[in-house]
């Protein structure tokens, strides 16, 4: 185990660094140049040129490169040409709101979609199943930024009762700060809930007919002991499984949500920096989120061990 | 007096194709430390016979339509589920077909005997992990305390059968139901659990029903035998008496599908035909287009229950 998880810790490091060097390249080959993008289109040659060498944008690429990638081992992620603020600094302010965003759809696209599932395979073909089966199928099909429109339009315009747009933080709001995110929440959810529902159905109707499940019943078990103590721990690993890998989507679609809520968030920060062409932000934001994304799947594997005693990384060689 | 008598019992199956008559009128009585065998093709009835004892029947789509069970002067297909699930585990017990399936992977083998004896007797949990270790030890198992830790994906096949016995057995139940115990193992480890099975109904006075394709398995194991084709009894009576003097064709059928393969030749006598349809079973008696001896009559009408002293066979044949 503690091999495993020394070699997972270091394949997450390179991995996030090719990850940071492609993104310094791909920023470069984008048209534009930031020191006009700041300085605009009434600038002269010279001033252009002062900034530019201000910002070493007139050093060769190589040297910008390492001298970015040796910042980051210095833990100096370098200042925003934009804001004169470090991009450390930025990001942080920009990950907090992200991280709430993803990881309460997440949490709550789980609660849901499992309890769902769950329901809907004990109550197999009733009319509760079917009702069930019909929405999930729908929440699979509707895409997440369409909805959170119509979302905005229901509760925000129409009905009032949610903010449409913007963000408060913990320490200002307090729990009602939260409902700067419901809307967004119910927007990024309802793709996992449908997945989720429909493999979680799966996966127990599948579960339920196997015979371990009969003999927990046939030892005289009460009814929810055999579906939750033998059933359902069968079905989690799926679980697992799928929000490792939702998890990816959801970050994406982080992105989406933030600009329809206008939230200050990671994804925010990436889209306004790519247009300004603040490519520091830019670089550092999307090694963030890589080191995240495959920090968080390293979780999801170290879950697996604990519920599955099949899964034995111990024995893995390598 | 029977220790359980089952009278009539029905179970359909009601699918989208029909209804499945999977038990149609089965009756048989199980004596005081036991073995009654049942046997049969498969998709006969055996295994939705069994179940229905326990009440274990999917339902839906399954459903118990009629018949009694007779236990201690209760009938058990008239129990609440509350009330059944003090007779499951601890009066009535079952062991499956499939060692490698029937343990939960995701605990330990200990573990999950220890939930059946915390569930029917006062024990505290770590008095019921120890009892757990003494049947593991009481079933042979090499090793009792460090198995019992384990999870069922380091036991063999025959291991888990083992434990499956232990579990099965742990309140000393008054009836062990085994369906095919021994089908799924190889041959070698076969013989070592219905020898198992045996020892506990000696020692315990256990009565056993053992349900299985394979005759010879009857023959070392059983006292008494019932054969079942499509739902219906068609033939029981003391193994000796099946044995020598098999009444019904189809049991005679099955006797010689044995008595050829173990005839020195190896030739595999097959019986010619299919098993019919379930949900469309032949009018009269069901195994009549198959039958060697079929009359007119078969064809129409369901034969009647002959008694020959103790030995009971439905076949128009006797009647
Ligand atoms: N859950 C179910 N739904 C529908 N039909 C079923 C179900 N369970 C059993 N049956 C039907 O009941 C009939 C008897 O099945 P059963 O499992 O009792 O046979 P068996 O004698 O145990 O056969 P085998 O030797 O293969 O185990 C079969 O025709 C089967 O299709
Ligand atoms: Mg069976």
């Amino acid at each position: 185990m503690l091999r495993f998880l020394l070699r997972r810790t270091l394949t997450i490091i390179p991995l996030t660094l090719v990850m940071a060097v492609m993104m310094f390249f791909l920023m470069r080959l984008l048209p534009g140049d930031p020191a006009l993008n700041i300085l605009g289109p009434e600038a002269t040659p010279e001033e252009i040129e002062t900034l530019k060498i201000e910002m070493c944008l007139d050093q060769p690429v190589y040297y910008q490169l390492a001298n970015w990638l040796g910042g980051i081992v210095t833990g100096d992620l370098g200042k925003s040409f934009y804001h004169d603020m470090p991009v450390s600094k930025m990001l942080f302010t920009a990950l907090i709101p992200t991280l709430k965003l993803t990881l309460l759809s997440l949490l709550f696209g789980i609660l849901i979609g499992t309890g769902a599932g769950v329901i809907s395979a004990i109550k197999q073909d009733s009319l509760v199943d079917r009702i069930i089966v019909v929405i999930s199928t729908s929440f699979m099909a509707v895409p997440h930024m369409w909805l959170g429109l119509l979302l905005v339009l229901l509760f925000g315009v129409v009905l009032g009762w949610l903010p449409v747009a913007g963000y408060e933080s913990f320490k200002d709001g307090g729990v009602v700060s939260l409902k700067y995110l419901i809307l967004p929440i119910l927007a990024m959810s309802t793709a996992e809930i449908g997945i989720l529902t429909k493999m979680v159905r799966a996966r127990m109707l599948d579960v339920l007919h196997q015979d371990y499940v009969l003999t927990a019943k046939s030892k005289g078990l009460p009814f929810w002991k055999v579906i939750l103590k033998h059933a359902f721990k069968n079905t989690l690993i799926t679980v697992v499984t799928l929000s490792g890998m939702m998890l990816a989507g959801l970050i994406g679609g982080a992105v989406i949500t933030e600009n329809i809520f206008a939230i200050p968030g990671m994804g925010r920060l990436i889209v306004t920096s790519i247009v300004r062409r603040d490519y520091l932000v830019v670089q550092s934001a999307i090694m963030l989120i890589t080191f995240l994304y495959l920090f968080l799947n390293f979780l999801v594997d170290i879950i697996y061990a604990f519920l599955d005693p099949r899964v034995s990384y111990g024995s893995l060689k390598g | 007096m029977s220790l359980l008598s089952v009278k009539d019992l029905k179970t359909y199956f009601h699918v989208y194709m029909g209804t499945v008559k999977s038990v149609d009128g089965v009756s048989f009585d199980l004596e005081r430390g036991k073995t009654l065998g049942i046997v049969g093709e498969s998709g006969s009835g055996k295994t939705v016979s069994c179940l229905s004892l326990l009440k274990l029947i999917p339902m839906p789509p399954g459903e118990i339509v009629g018949g009694q069970a007779m236990m201690d002067g209760e009938d058990l297909l008239t129990l609440s589920e509350k009330e059944m699930r003090k007779v499951r585990g601890r009066k009535i017990s079952m062991i499956f077909q499939e060692p490698m399936t029937a343990l939960n992977p995701l605990y330990t083998v200990g573990d999950q005997i220890a939930e059946t004896i915390r569930l029917h007797q006062k024990v505290n949990k770590r008095e019921a992990f120890e009892k757990a270790v003494e049947m593991l030890d009481a079933v042979s198992i090499p090793a009792p305390k460090a198995r019992a830790m384990s999870y069922p994906h380091q036991l063999s096949g025959g291991m888990k059968q083992r434990a499956m016995i232990a579990l099965a057995m742990s309140c000393h139940p008054q009836i062990l139901i085994a369906d095919e115990p021994s089908t799924a193992l190889d041959v070698t480890v076969q013989a070592q659990i219905l020898l198992l099975i045996d020892e506990f109904k000696k020692k315990y006075g256990t009565s056993v029903i053992l349900v299985t394709h394979n005759m010879g398995v009857i023959t070392s194991s059983a006292d008494d035998v019932m054969v079942m084709y499509v739902g219906k009894m068609v033939e029981k009576g003391n193994v000796y008496e099946i044995f020598n003097n098999p009444k019904h064709p189809y049991t005679q059928g099955l006797m010689d599908c044995i008595l050829k393969s173990t005839g020195g030749k190896q030739i595999l006598k097959t019986m010619p035909g299919f098993i019919p349809n379930p949900i469309n079973k032949p009018q009269g008696c069901a195994f009549h287009p198959r039958c060697p001896h079929r009359k007119s009559i078969c064809m129409n009408e369901e034969p009647p229950v002959v008694d020959f002293n103790e030995h009971k066979t439905a076949c128009w044949l006797y009647a």
